[in-house]
C-alpha cells in the first residue's frame, strides 16, 4: 500500500480508535470490491460474515474482515461458524486481514475451515492460503477508494460510508 | 501359524562361539543371573527376523541406540543367526549374517523354504513379510515382551509412561515421527523469517519518516530562500543548472579566462557533480583573475608598508626622546669633559685636606703623648714644674688638656668634615658620569634602530634613501598611491564580484532543490522496494515457507489422528483381556477392574493415556511399581490375545517379566501363563529364581530349561539344557 | 495397516495438496527409517533451509536497496 494511503488510514484510526476503524476498513473494503467489478455486495455490521461479494460468474466470496497492528488476528468461534454457514451456501470463506503498518496491505486467505481453531491466528500461517489474484485486483481499488473518501471519512466518520454503501446498493 | 523350532547363534551380541537352542517343548525357560546372555538369545530371534528394523532410534527403545550386533571379542568371520520356524508346509529356515571387521557393514539374509527353494536379500525380506505378516512393531507388541518396555512403564513421569505405552502398543513410529516434527521447530524458523521481514519493513518505515522530515526541513529552507515550490522538479533543476552554466561562462569572460566552456547537465543525476564542478571552477577563476591578483598584491604591500611605517615612526620617536634626554642632561650637568674636570678638582681638594689632617694629627699625637706621660710618669706634675726643662709650668697638664680639647680636636674635625663634603661631591660627579654614559648608550641604540627600520623600508620599497630624504613622507606617499590603485581596481572588479556572488547564490539554491529532489528520489526508491521483483520473490519464499510449515502441520495432524485411532483400536481390542489379566495378577482390593483410555495431547499431538478403575475412580495414585508392571504385562498379553487370530507366530516371548512383582503377583502370573501355554508356546527369560521355581513347579506342560551358568569374554555364555 | 499406509490414507482423504503432502510424507518416513526422530527433524529443517537460503539472499539484496 502506498505510504500516503497508509497515512490517511492511520489518521482515521488515530481519530476514531481501532474499533470504529475496523468497521470503516470493512466498509472501504466492500467499496473496493464494488470498484473491482463485484456486483453483489453485502456488508454486515452485526451478524454473520462481514462481507459477501459475488461476480456475475460463479465467483462468490464470504469475508471475515480483521484489522491488526500486530502479527496475528483473533478468530472467534462465531467467526468460524459464520464462515462455515456461508461455505454451505456455496461461498468461498475467506479471512481478509489488513495489517495496519506501513507497506502492508490486504491479505486474503482461504484457510480450510476444518483447520481453523478459535484463537489467535498468526499472519505467517495465513500466507499459505493467500489468494494472490484476488489481492492483486482488490489492493489498487482499495487505495483508490481510500484516496477518494478519506477526507469525508475523517470529517464524518463511519456514517459517511454507510451512506455511500447505501447509495451504491440502490444503484 | 509358525512355531519357533530352533535357534543357532554365532558372534551375535553376548555370543562368541556357536550356540544352539531347540524350542521343542511347550515352554522354554532361559534362566540365569543378569548379563549371562539370556536377552541376547531372545534378541537374536528378533534380529534374524527384522534385521536393521530392530536397531536404532526408530525402534523407540533407548537401549537400541548404538546397539552392537557383533560380539566385541569376535575377531573374524561373520555374525550369523539362524532361526527355524515350523510352519504349515514344514521347516522355514531364516539365516541372517553380518560381516565383521569391515568398515561398511554388509548384511545378508537368506530364507530356505520347505520345498528346498532359497531366497536371498530383498526377495528374502519380502518372503519374511509374506510369511509372517509382521513388522518389528507388531512383533514387539504382541509376540515379544521386552524388559525395556516393562522398565519404561514403571516410571512416574506421565510423558515417559505415555512413551512406554505407545511402545507397548506398537505406536512408537507415530510418536517418534511426531517428536521429530516437533523437534524441527519449523514454526520458530518461520517466525524468525517473518521477524527478518518485519525488521526490513521497520527500517524502511524509519527511513521514510526520516526522509519526510528532511524534505520538510529543506522545503521550508528553500521557501525561506525565496525558491517557489513549483521549482522542486527535476526539469526546473536542470533549467537552473543551464542558467548557472551560462553565468559561469560570462564570469570567465569577465575574469579573462580564455576559452572557458561549461558542460550543462543533461540528467538530474548529473546535477550534484555539476554543482561541485562549477564551485571549483568559479573559485579557481576568481583567485587567478589579474585584477584580483593585483588587488591581493596591493593589499599585501599596503599591509606591509603600514606596519613598516608604524615601526619607523616608533623608532624615530624613540630616537628623539633619547636625544632630548641626553641634551637636557648635558645642559644641566655639563658634558663628560666638564664632569671629569670637576671631579679632578674635588680630588685635589681631598688630597690637600688629607695633608692638613695628617699634619694636624701629628701635633695632636704629641700632645696626647705628653698628657699621658705627665699623668703616668710624673705624678707630682701638680708641683708646677716641667719635667723636661724644669721650668716652672704650674698648669702644664691642664694647659695641654685644654689645648687638646679646644684647638687640635676641633681643627681635625673640621678638616674631616671638609674632606667628607669633597668626597660626596666626587661621588656625585662619578654618578653623573655614569648617567651620561647610559643616556649616550640609549641614544646610540635609538639611532641604530632607526637605521635598521630605514634599511627595511628601503628594501621594501626597493630604493636607496639619501640623507636628506624623509622616509616617513616617502612611505605615506606610497601608501596613498596604493589606496588610489586599490580604489581603481575595486571599482573594476565590483561588477565581477556581484556576478560571482550571484553565481554562488544560485548554486546554493540549486543545491537545496537538488537535496529535496534527492531525498524524494530516495523516498521513492524505498517506497517502491515493496513492488520490486526481489520483494515479490521474498514474499513468495515466505509464502512457500508458510506453506511448507502448514503442510507439515497438516501431516502432524494426520499422524496424530492416525496414532490416536490406532491406539483406540488396539486398546479397544485388548481392553477385555487387559482387564482380565490385570485383575487376575494384581487382585487389588480397591480396583474392581481397569479401563484404559487415550486422548490426543493438543500441543504435541502425542497420545496421552489414562487409566480408570471400573468404579470410576482414578487408580493411578494407588498403583505400585508392581501394579504398573502388571499393567504393562496385562497390556502385552491383552494385545497378544487380541491379535491371536491374525497373528502368524504361535509363540510368546517374555523377557524378565517379574520386575517389581511380589510373590503373590508372581504366583498369579504363573497361573495366567499356565493358561496361555495351553494355546501358545512360551519362551520365558528370567533371572528370578523364585519365579523359575514357580514356573517349573506350577506349569503343567513339559518344559525345556536352559541355564545360563556363566559368561566369559572368550567363550560367551555357558549354557546347560535340562528337560522337565 | 502400518503407520505409513494409515497416514497416506489420511493425506489422500484430504482434498488439499495431497500430492505435495504425500511426497513430503515419503521424505519424512525415509529419514525416520534411517535416523529416527532426529532424522525427521533434520530432514524438515533441511527442506526449510532451502527456502530460507533463498529468502536470506533476497533479504540481503533488499537491505542494500534500503
Amino acid at each position: 500500500m502506498n505510504t500516503n494511503t497508509f497515512q490517511y488510514l492511520q489518521q482515521i484510526r488515530d481519530k476514531f480508535g481501532p474499533g470504529i476503524f475496523g468497521k470503516i476498513a470493512q466498509k472501504l473494503l466492500a467499496l473496493a470490491f464494488y470498484e473491482a467489478g463485484f456486483y453483489h455486495i453485502v456488508e454486515r455490521g452485526v451478524q454473520g460474515v462481514d462481507i459477501d461479494a459475488a461476480t456475475e460468474d460463479i465467483t462468490r466470496y464470504a469475508l471475515e474482515v480483521k484489522t491488526t497492528k500486530g502479527q496475528s488476528v483473533p478468530v472467534s468461534k462465531e467467526n468460524i461458524g459464520a464462515l462455515k454457514d456461508r461455505a454451505r451456501d456455496g461461498y468461498m470463506p475467506l479471512l481478509a486481514v489488513l495489517r495496519m503498518q506501513m507497506f502492508e496491505d490486504w491479505l486474503f486467505a482461504a484457510v480450510p475451515l476444518e483447520r481453523l481453531r478459535p484463537g489467535s491466528v498468526a499472519l505467517s500461517r495465513l500466507r499459505s492460503y493467500r489468494l494472490a489474484g484476488l489481492e492483486a485486483s482488490i489492493r489498487p481499488k482499495f487505495e483508490k477508494i481510500v484516496n477518494e473518501h478519506w477526507s469525508n471519512i475523517f470529517a464524518r466518520g463511519e456514517h459517511y460510508l454507510i451512506q455511500v454503501l447505501r447509495d451504491k446498493n440502490r444503484a | 501359524m509358525f512355531e519357533l523350532a530352533r535357534l543357532k547363534v554365532f558372534g551375535f551380541r553376548g555370543f562368541v562361539g556357536e550356540q544352539e537352542f531347540t524350542f521343542d517343548r511347550p515352554v522354554t525357560l532361559l534362566c540365569g543371573e543378569n548379563h549371562r546372555g539370556k536377552s541376547s538369545t531372545l534378541n537374536a530371534v528378533e534380529w534374524c527376523l527384522f534385521g536393521e528394523d530392530c536397531v536404532g532410534k526408530k525402534t523407540g527403545i533407548r537401549e537400541r541406540i548404538g546397539w552392537e550386533i557383533t560380539n566385541r571379542y569376535l575377531q573374524q568371520g561373520e555374525v550369523s543367526v539362524t532361526a527355524e520356524f515350523e510352519g504349515p508346509e514344514g521347516i522355514y529356515r531364516v539365516v541372517r549374517e553380518q560381516s565383521v571387521g569391515r568398515k561398511r557393514v554388509a548384511q545378508k539374509v537368506t530364507v530356505h523354504l520347505p520345498d528346498g527353494a532359497q531366497l536371498e536379500d530383498d526377495d528374502a525380506e519380502n518372503m519374511l513379510f509374506t510369511l509372517f505378516r509382521s513388522s518389528f512393531q507388531d512383533f514387539m507388541t504382541a509376540v515379544y515382551q521386552h524388559q525395556e518396555a516393562i522398565r519404561a512403564i514403571l516410571t512416574q513421569e506421565p510423558k515417559e509412561r505415555n512413551d512406554a505405552i505407545d511402545r507397548l502398543l506398537g505406536l512408537s513410529p507415530y510418536r517418534e515421527i511426531l517428536k521429530g516434527i516437533t523437534g524441527a521447530r519449523l514454526e520458530d524458523i518461520l517466525k524468525g523469517m517473518e521477524g527478518s521481514r518485519e525488521t526490513l519493513r521497520k527500517r524502511c518505515e524509519q527511513a521514510i519518516r526520516t526522509l519526510d522530515n528532511l524534505i520538510k526541513e529543506e522545503r521550508e529552507k528553500a521557501i525561506a530562500e525565496g525558491i517557489s515550490e513549483e521549482t522542486f522538479t527535476e526539469h526546473e533543476a536542470l533549467n537552473r543548472a543551464a542558467g548557472i552554466a551560462k553565468a559561469i561562462e560570462s564570469l570567465a569572460e569577465d575574469l579573462g579566462t580564455a576559452d572557458f566552456k561549461a558542460t550543462v547537465p543533461v540528467t538530474f543525476n548529473e546535477i550534484a557533480e555539476f554543482r561541485e564542478w562549477v564551485k571549483i571552477q568559479a573559485d579557481g577563476m576568481w583567485t587567478q583573475a589579474p585584477d584580483v591578483l593585483k588587488q591581493e598584491a596591493l593589499a599585501i604591500e599596503q599591509q606591509k608598508l603600514v606596519t613598516l611605517k608604524g615601526q619607523y615612526e616608533e623608532a624615530k620617536g624613540a630616537e628623539l626622546t633619547a636625544q632630548e634626554e641626553r641634551d637636557k642632561f648635558v645642559k644641566q650637568f655639563g658634558d663628560e669633559a666638564a664632569l671629569v674636570k670637576a671631579a679632578q678638582k674635588e680630588q685635589q681638594q681631598i688630597d690637600e685636606l688629607d695633608d692638613k689632617i695628617y699634619k694636624t694629627n701629628t701635633r695632636a699625637r704629641l700632645i696626647q703623648e705628653a698628657v699621658r706621660y705627665l699623668k703616668e710618669v710624673v705624678p707630682d706634675i701638680e708641683g708646677g714644674r716641667c719635667p723636661l726643662c724644669g721650668a716652672n709650668a704650674p698648669s702644664l697638664l691642664s694647659h695641654l688638656e685644654t689645648e687638646w680639647e679646644q684647638k687640635v680636636k676641633a681643627q681635625v674635625e673640621e678638616l674631616e668634615q671638609q674632606k667628607r663634603e669633597c668626597q660626596s661631591k666626587l661621588e656625585e660627579f662619578d654618578s653623573l658620569k655614569d648617567r651620561l654614559g647610559l643616556l649616550e648608550k640609549n641614544l646610540g641604540k635609538a639611532h641604530s634602530n632607526c637605521d635598521d627600520c630605514l634599511r627595511l623600508v628601503a628594501q621594501t620599497i626597493e630604493r636607496e634613501f639619501r640623507k636628506e630624504e624623509d622616509a616617513q613622507a616617502i612611505l605615506s606617499t606610497r601608501l596613498e598611491q596604493i589606496a588610489r590603485e586599490q580604489k581603481s581596481i575595486g571599482e573594476a572588479i565590483s561588477k565581477k564580484r556581484t556576478k560571482i556572488s550571484d553565481l554562488y547564490g544560485n548554486l546554493g539554491k540549486l543545491r537545496t532543490i537538488d537535496e529535496i529532489l534527492k531525498y524524494q528520489q530516495k523516498r521513492t526508491v524505498i517506497e517502491h522496494i515493496w513492488e520490486t521483483k526481489e520483494f515479490l520473490e521474498l514474499e513468495k519464499s515466505l509464502n512457500e515457507a508458510s506453506q511448507f510449515v502448514e503442510d507439515v502441520r497438516a501431516l502432524k495432524v494426520d499422524l496424530a489422528e492416525a496414532s490416536l485411532e490406532e491406539a483406540e483400536s488396539r486398546i479397544h481390542s485388548a481392553q477385555q483381556a487387559l482387564d482380565k489379566y490385570f485383575c487376575a495378577i494384581v487382585k487389588h482390593p480397591t480396583i474392581p477392574g481397569l479401563v484404559m483410555e487415550v486422548a490426543e495431547d493438543s500441543r504435541t499431538g502425542l497420545n496421552s493415556y489414562s487409566f480408570k478403575s471400573k468404579d470410576g475412580t482414578d487408580p493411578t495414585p494407588i498403583l505400585s511399581q508392581g501394579d504398573l508392571n502388571c499393567l504393562a504385562l496385562s497390556l502385552f498379553l491383552g494385545l497378544s490375545e487380541a491379535t491371536v487370530d491374525s497373528q502368524r507366530f504361535a509363540f510368546l516371548i517374555l523377557d524378565d517379566p517379574t520386575q517389581s512383582l511380589g510373590p503373590e503377583m508372581k504366583r498369579e502370573l504363573v497361573s495366567v501363563l499356565e493358561d496361555i501355554a495351553n494355546r501358545r508356546k512360551l519362551v520365558i527369560a528370567t533371572p528370578d529364581l523364585e519365579f523359575k521355581n514357580l514356573l517349573t513347579t506350577h506349569i503343567t506342560k513339559i518344559k525345556a530349561i536352559y541355564d545360563f551358568t556363566d559368561w566369559t569374554d572368550k567363550d560367551g555364555p555357558q549354557v546347560v539344557r535340562t528337560t522337565l | 495397516m502400518g503407520y505409513n499406509e494409515k497416514v497416506l490414507e489420511k493425506i489422500s482423504d484430504r482434498e488439499q495438496r495431497s500430492d505435495e503432502r504425500m511426497s513430503l510424507w515419503q521424505s519424512i518416513i525415509q529419514s525416520f527409517e534411517q535416523e529416527g526422530a532426529d532424522g525427521v527433524a533434520s530432514e524438515l529443517v533441511g527442506l526449510m533451509a532451502k527456502i530460507q537460503e533463498k529468502f536470506t539472499a533476497l533479504l540481503e539484496k533488499l537491505d542494500e536497496m534500503a
